[in-house]
């Protein structure tokens, strides 16, 4: 291995972009923001590639300088290098940079171009800070900085209300989840008194597996909670569909490649904590299969293209988490990538449509588009064939592990199995359910014209076109790799060389199964289980071809039938709702009714501010303005003395 | 006699002399004076700056024990002159456009400070209570500052009642200790407890006192009960008047009327200067005097850091004017450091401080872009007029978004260092609910200082605002404002390792 | 004897100072405040406080109040018009005073023994003492309470003077 990577120059070639556009990128022009933008993620790129290539068997570590050093608590700014931030880091980059060219051409003609790459490439240095830091803090100000980035891009169409709204929801309610992380990072320090993976990992490779609820189950709770913030799980995942307000590119980057699987990463990366806390790896399992099924069923009934995508991704990142649930920490990982490249190529695709159909995002309004779109519809084909997991495609080959894994694994069981072949079938319903609305089917782009709301995305009207080709050869090099990205892990029972495995191996040596799994199943069983899910697969299509292409009304006829059910899921159960009434609304209501409208209100009325604006006679202006609130004032502080001396008092006696 | 050190008074000297110059220079030259006082001013404070520095080899206790150089004191005093300087700096275009005379401003300001500074190093309630009055007595004159407008002045007037209702609580509270303990001397405070709670030998109390016994100290007759009630009485009423001070709940109704109508830069300096000051004696009160009550007080600190976060933050979701959301904000921040203080440990005391710090650095931007943009009369002072600034001033909104997402407490921020060290201390204390709770504070804090950014990136503006240049000297102390932000968060080191100090000190040497 | 004493300027005190609210012209209340400050004086004194007794005399009721006289003559102050605005003042405010006092009372009753009652007129406070403690062992607050004093005449100055531009 080389001396000296320089791998802190990852992060900030990005970085120096954003900059560059960020202060000359008004007077620039599109062009040239461009160049900049996409330049400084090729060269990290680039950076990114010779890491992977330099990496040896052991983690490699650079550290830089000393943050924090105080006497009870140090942190570094060190990145660490091992397979599992090398694969990150290039699948951060790699697909960063096919989306940056994407959006070249999809962003063009549109207002804010220098404000949008430069947040793009601030994102990347946030996520590749994310990726590469050798500690949790680090880690987190990545983590939080991801967060902001999302934030921005979401509501880059600021002049949409609810695209502001959807940006303000995406980072609250992320921040809840973040806070997880950062009392699980406290409580990392005080028990390892160090917050380096290099000291940490190994630290808690050696101590005994949690069989109760220990510390190190309550961190790897606590992590749970800022990952299900990130990553979009149950119980907080309702900011993504929200968040697909946003420029598609940015839904296709952020909210679907990258930052929202962050949060498989860190549960990935504290994998050695973890597998000795079997219960919360237990919660990490739950809340993965629950949430792959949950939001695969909203995704059946969804219209909203991009929502329908968003959903999914939810559910596949539920796979993901699931994974990780059953110690298949490199299978998650492999899934992780192979989801980056065929949901970046759906989104991306989407985009296309979209972009083609001058803002129209309702799938009911779509149809007959593979003639005007030959190239979006092949490469879309092949990512939904990806996502559907039929073999030889990339998504089969990431998926089939996490199914058999979710079966056989100590952490495992027929559950979590069967949530993941239901979750499978429908997956590949209602991906095709989408797929057939769109491409096939009748043309109902005569009555599709710009709707109105979406002043900002480019405003096309007449036949639909295919997209430049700057926007469709990223499309074709994300399909390339949605069907032969698999291939690096084909497992030993099809005969391949289980490469991926092999190589992730050294960051996952410290998570080995601490008891040995004594259980072996042959080959047979092996087969049989991926023949099943291969069948499931293709019955869901089957089954959307029938609905959707087939006998459109049997569709119409089955939602009539099943009303009530139809009606719950087209509303996502309702859960937004809930959570308004649950937790926003007693918020807002304290805060406006009585902090703001009693408290601050009344003090502002009585006030000379609160007669200024009610115009009054002088002088009754003036005596007012003499007596203002002072007393009640003084009586609340009366009020608080003796609740609070009472308080005293009855402690001591 | 002892030591008649002048060298321990010597930073608050200067700036009194210093004080008293800028006020004759003022009255004497009528014409451009502003810039001759306002170098004067400066001076004063990077020769009281210097004064200091040159203390650190001078520790010890002065004035029969009643005034304490030490690192605590010290880090305090570096602290307000940094205040006292930036608030300088940002406020010459301010009255200059107000036509506010400047001698006198700046005089209140350097008196503040030496009140401040005597309130940081005292160890005596008496002189504790005397620079609480003059920095109070003060401010109360540099709210008032704008004669002309009437919500100067109504905040004034406001503000000084209710601040003596709040020093009178004070003021009961030091008599009464007084009454339980026959001194009012911290460090000696802490010993007749120790030794009470300890069960030390009778007499002990007394005649550590004063060289007559007094009849009055309740500890002299009785030392085997310990008199908790008592006690317990002269903490709360001391608290009540700190509280005040900090505006802590539930005692900060007063916040945010005075910090809308007071001027923006007083605001500013009230924000900092002042409550730190507070903190200050809130500390050494506590930590050192009453250390022993510490389980009584420390529920008093819990209920009160809780309340003031979330009455902070609530109250300041639903704001339009830039100023009172600031003060809302105040209240909170407020919070955040009572709940490091509950954790009454060096870990949480060193957190108040690096907190002090860092929340005086960007508060002072914040408000500092806030008296910018404010104009003449202070008339754009609402959030919508705020709107487009990001394209209008890119600059200026860079530099309030960096205080702001320093407030939220984002990453490579002072703020978040600030919170991850109160997080971390309180934690570390095993107060889990409290931590919850700032944790869930600071979730909801994000959304109105977010409505800060949406409006100046993401709104157009509703009404013509107009932008002023900005001056050399808004240029400087912005710069200053927002490196020292930044720096805070990536190389918090040096402050970090002082505060550390300061703590220790505190709490070991007692 | 001195319990006797004690109780009468106590009743006095109290009753001046509640005259002294009550009062709807501010050169009664003035007046009234005399009278407050007067029988607080007696108290001192018969504490052995005779320094602080004297200095209440001549600083508050003498000093002080003349000019407070001086001045509600000079403005020719009509009498005091009642806003009684806020609702919580009006309800609450004696209520809550009262329990505060009660409160108060309580704890300090509970505190102290009956045995351990000041005892008038023997008190070690001579001047002497003050002026040695005052100007030995209290030297510095004693110094500092000038800027206090130059703070106030300064905020007066710059709150009263008349706008000269």
């Amino acid at each position: 291995m080389e001396s000296n990577l320089q791998l802190w120059l990852i992060p900030t070639v990005p970085l120096l972009g954003a900059l560059w556009n960020g202060l000359w990128g008004k007077r620039s022009s599109e062009r040239a923001v461009a160049s900049v933008a996409v330049g400084a993620v090729a060269v990290s790129f680039l950076l990114a590639l010779r890491a992977f290539f330099a990496l040896g068997d052991a983690p490699y570590l650079e550290s830089y300088f000393s943050w924090i050093a105080a006497a009870s608590f140090q942190a570094h700014f060190n990145f660490y290098l091992d397979p599992l931030s090398a694969v990150m880091a290039l699948i951060v980059t790699g697909v960063g940079l096919l989306i940056h060219i994407y959006a070249v051409g999809y962003m063009s003609q549109e207002g804010g171009y220098y404000r949008f790459f430069c947040y793009m490439n601030l994102f990347l240095f946030f996520m590749l800070t994310l990726v590469l830091a050798g500690n949790y803090l680090l880690m987190f100000v990545g983590w939080e900085g991801v967060g902001l980035c999302s934030y921005l891009l979401i509501g880059f169409y600021f002049r949409r209300e609810d695209a502001a709204d959807a940006g303000k929801k995406a980072f609250i309610t992320t921040r809840l989840g973040d806070f997880g992380f950062l009392i699980a990072l406290l409580m990392i320090y005080s028990t390892f008194e160090s917050l380096n993976y290099s000291e940490v990992l190994p630290a808690a490779a050696s101590l005994p597996v949690e069989s109760t609820a220990g510390p190190l189950t309550v961190i790897c709770l606590l992590l749970l909670v800022g990952a299900a913030g990130k990553s979009a799980q149950v119980p907080l995942y309702v900011w993504l569909p929200d968040a697909m307000l946003g420029p598609t590119p940015v839904s296709a980057l952020i909210h679907a490649a990258t930052m929202v699987t962050a949060g498989v990463y860190i549960i990935a990366r504290s994998s050695a904590l973890y597998v000795h806390a079997p219960q919360a790896l237990f919660m990490v399992a739950l809340v993965g299969g629950i949430t792959a099924f949950y939001a695969a069923t909203i995704g059946i009934v969804q219209t909203d293209i991009k929502r329908i995508l968003a959903y999914s991704t939810i559910s596949q990142i539920g796979y993901m988490v699931m994974a990780c649930g059953v110690a298949a920490f490199s299978a998650a990982i492999f899934h992780l990538m192979t989801h980056a490249f065929f949901k970046a190529l759906l989104f991306l695709g989407a985009g296309s449509v979209i972009h083609a159909l001058g803002g129209e995002q309702d799938i009911r309004k779509m149809g007959g588009l593979r003639h005007y779109l030959p190239r979006t519809y092949w490469s879309f084909l092949i990512a939904c064939l990806a996502i559907a997991a039929l073999p030889p495609f990339s998504g089969f080959f990431s998926k089939d592990p996490i199914l058999w894994e979710a079966y056989v694994s100590p952490y495992g069981g027929i559950l979590f199995w069967l949530l993941g072949i239901l979750t499978a079938g429908i997956t590949s319903f209602y991906i095709f359910r989408l797929f057939f609305l769109t491409f096939h089917g009748h043309s109902k782009t005569a009555v599709a014209t710009s709707s109105g709301i979406h002043v900002a995305e480019p405003a096309h009207h007449g036949v639909p076109h295919e997209s430049p080709p700057i926007m469709t050869w990223p499309l074709m090099i994300l399909a390339a790799l949605s069907l032969a990205g698999g291939w690096v892990g084909i497992p030993a029972l099809w005969r391949g060389g289980d490469h991926w495995n092999l190589f992730l191996a050294p960051a996952f040596r410290l998570a080995a199964l601490p008891t040995e799994h004594a259980v072996s199943h042959d080959a047979a069983t092996e087969i049989i289980f991926t023949l099943a899910s291969i069948l499931v697969s293709v019955a869901g299509i089957a089954l959307a071809y029938l609905l959707y292409c087939r006998r459109p009304e049997l569709a119409a006829a089955a939602a009539a039938r099943l009303r009530g059910l139809h009606t719950l899921v087209l509303n996502k159960y309702y859960v937004d709702e809930i959570y308004r009434s649950l937790f926003v609304q007693p918020l807002v209501v304290v805060s406006r009714e009585l902090l703001w409208k009693g408290m601050d209100a009344a003090a502002i009325d009585g006030s000379f501010q609160g007669l200024a604006n009610r115009t009054r006679r002088l002088g009754d202006r003036v005596r007012r303005m003499q007596s203002g609130n002072i007393r009640s004032y003084a009586g609340w502080v009366v009020l608080g003395a003796i609740l609070l001396i009472s308080f005293m008092v009855g402690l001591a006696s | 006699m002892p030591a008649w050190n002048l060298t321990a008074i010597l930073p608050e000297a200067i700036l009194t002399v210093v004080g008293i110059v800028v006020m004759l220079l003022g009255s004497f030259s009528s014409q451009n004076q502003d810039r001759g006082c306002r170098t004067v001013t400066l001076m004063g404070l990077a020769g009281a700056t210097v004064a200091v520095v040159a203390q650190r080899q001078h520790q010890g206790a002065f004035f029969d024990g009643m005034f304490l150089v030490d690192p605590f004191g010290i880090f305090f005093h570096l602290l307000f002159f940094l205040i006292a300087a930036l608030v300088v700096l940002s406020s010459a275009d301010y009255l200059q456009a107000e036509k506010l005379t400047v001698g006198e401003f700046y005089t209140l300001l350097l008196f503040g400070t030496v009140g401040m500074g005597l309130m940081a190093s005292a160890n005596d309630l008496i002189l504790s209570f005397i620079g609480l009055e003059i920095s109070s007595l003060a401010s109360y004159v540099l709210v008032g500052f704008r004669r002309g407008v009437a919500s100067s002045s109504e905040s004034a007037l406001k503000y000084f009642l209710l601040g003596s209702f709040a020093t009178a609580f004070f003021l009961y509270g030091i008599a009464l200790l007084f009454g339980a303990t026959g001194s009012t001397r911290l460090t000696q405070i802490q010993e007749i407890l120790r030794n009470v709670s300890g069960r030390a030998t009778a007499g002990a109390a007394g005649t550590v006192l004063l060289p007559t016994p007094s009849t009055l100290s309740s500890l002299a007759q009785g030392p085997e009960q310990f008199p908790t009630a008592l006690l317990g009485l002269a903490a709360s009423l001391l608290f009540v008047g700190l509280a005040f001070k900090v505006s802590a709940a539930p005692f900060q109704v007063w916040t945010p009327d005075v910090y809308q109508g007071a001027p923006t830069p007083v605001t500013a300096f009230l924000s900092t200067g002042p409550k730190a000051a507070a903190f200050a004696v809130f500390l050494r009160v506590f930590l050192v005097g009453l250390e022993q009550t510490a389980d009584q007080w420390s529920a008093l600190l819990w209920v009160s850091a809780a309340l003031s976060m979330f009455i902070g933050n609530l109250a300041a979701l639903w704001q339009s004017n830039m100023k009172r959301l600031l003060a809302y904000s105040s209240i909170a921040h407020a919070g955040y450091m009572l709940v490091a203080f509950t954790a009454h440990s060096v870990d949480g005391t060193s957190a108040v401080l690096f907190y002090l710090v860092a929340y005086a650095v960007m508060n002072l931007g914040a408000f500092l872009v806030v008296t910018h943009l404010g104009n003449r009369g202070e008339r754009y002072v609402e959030m919508d007029d705020y709107a487009g600034l990001g394209y209008r001033s890119p600059l200026l909104a860079a530099c309030l978004t960096i205080f702001l997402l320093s407030l939220i407490g984002i990453p490579l921020t002072g703020g978040f260092l600030g919170k991850f060290y109160v997080f971390r201390s309180a934690l570390q204390a095993d107060l889990i609910g409290l931590t919850i709770l700032s944790v869930v504070n600071s979730a909801i804090a994000a959304y109105y200082y977010l409505r800060v950014m949406v409006a100046m990136y993401m709104n157009a503006p509703e009404r013509p605002v107009p932008l002023e240049p900005v001056s050399s000297s808004v240029g400087v102390t912005l710069f200053i404002c927002a490196g020292g932000t930044l720096w805070l968060g990536v190389f918090p080191q040096s402050i970090l390792r002082l505060a550390e100090n300061a703590a220790q000190w505190l709490l070991g040497a007692g | 004897m001195y319990p006797l004493f004690f109780f009468v300027f106590a009743t006095a005190a109290v009753g001046f100072a509640i005259n002294l609210l009550v009062q709807r012209h501010p050169i009664h209340s003035a007046l009234s405040l005399i009278g407050v400050m007067a029988s607080l004086a007696s108290l001192y004194l018969m504490l052995g406080a005779e320094f602080i007794a004297a200095v209440q005399v001549i600083v508050y009721a003498g000093a002080i109040m003349v000019l407070f006289v001086f001045v509600i003559m000079l403005l020719n102050a009509g009498e005091e018009e009642r806003t009684d605005r806020s609702r919580l003042a009006k309800y609450l405010g004696m209520p809550l005073f009262l329990v505060f006092l009660v409160t108060l009372a309580t704890i300090l009753s509970r505190q102290f023994s009956p045995n351990s009652m000041v005892q008038f007129g023997d008190f070690p406070g001579h001047t002497a003492d003050i002026g040695r403690r005052l100007f030995q062992n209290f030297l510095l607050p004693f110094e500092v309470v000038s800027i206090l004093i130059l703070i106030a005449i300064v905020g007066a100055v710059v709150l009263a003077r008349k706008e000269t531009y």
